[in-house]
């Protein structure tokens, strides 16, 4: 099953844009930023990890369900950057700050096209805070997502610090 | 097509492969096993198409608070992944 991500491209920079440019009014988006470190999975390897990755991410959550979410990570085995920057939906409880499942679409880009072509992907996304009184920045958490151009999928088993600023 | 036929496709794309992920780590043995079991009942639950329905109606209306300059943001643990 293939769509035409052309058609989501003027959607999406449009959404992006205007979210961007408007002044924040009564209530402000939460801001996050977190550290990070993946055992990362590509189409092209079945077993886990084929390589690891360390970087960042960053989402601003706009309302209770949606949040715009963005990362750049390094590839340590294979020498790779990869970023990717879109909407996810929070499709659990929102007032739950330990566990959360995401649901999203971002658009992928990195270095090494072979590895990872940048298009559009779809992703489902697991976090959770093990011990939140103990280490309330610590969280761990998996992803799938699902290239819409190529077909090809990336799995992530991850580990997050959030940053103490946000 | 219409937008929830749309969020489920996407979306159903997405959840498969991360069940694929989570039911390896299930079968694995390991201590994550009953964690990543816990983890595929979840989200069964959160992509079946009516909750995806219910979903999509609150997308809508939030995206027009957001066209309003009305935000109302929430830490969400799967949003730093």
């Amino acid at each position: 099953m293939r769509f035409k991500t052309h058609l989501f491209v003027p959607l999406i920079a449009a959404l992006l844009a205007f979210v961007s440019c408007w002044p924040a009014q009564a209530a402000d988006p939460v801001l996050s930023m977190s550290l990070g470190a993946n055992a990362a999975s590509f189409n092209q390897s079945s077993h886990l990890p084929s390589d690891f990755e360390l970087g960042g991410t960053g989402s601003a959550s706009l309302s209770p369900h949606i949040s715009g979410v963005g990362s750049l990570f390094f590839g340590v085995s294979r020498t790779y950057l990869r970023g990717s920057a879109g909407m996810r939906v929070t499709a659990t409880d929102v007032n739950d700050p330990n566990f959360s499942i995401g649901l999203g679409l971002q658009y992928q880009v990195c270095s090494e096209a072979d590895l990872r072509p940048q298009e559009w992907a779809p992703d489902a996304s697991i976090g959770w805070r093990p011990c939140p009184e103990m280490m309330p920045r610590v969280s761990v958490g998996a992803q799938g997502s699902y290239g819409l151009d190529s077909g090809t999928a990336m799995l992530l088993l991850a580990v997050r610090y959030s940053l103490p600023r946000f | 097509m219409k937008f929830i036929d749309i969020l489920i496709r996407l979306f159903g794309l997405s959840a498969n492969e991360l069940r694929s992920l989570l039911e390896r780590v299930a079968a694995s043995g390991t201590d994550a096993a009953g964690l990543a079991a816990e983890w595929l009942k979840k989200l069964d639950e959160v992509v079946a198409p009516e909750a995806l329905g219910r979903l999509a109606s609150e997308i809508v209306r939030e995206l027009g608070d957001i066209a309003a300059g009305k935000f109302d943001g929430r830490k969400h643990p799967s949003d730093g992944i």
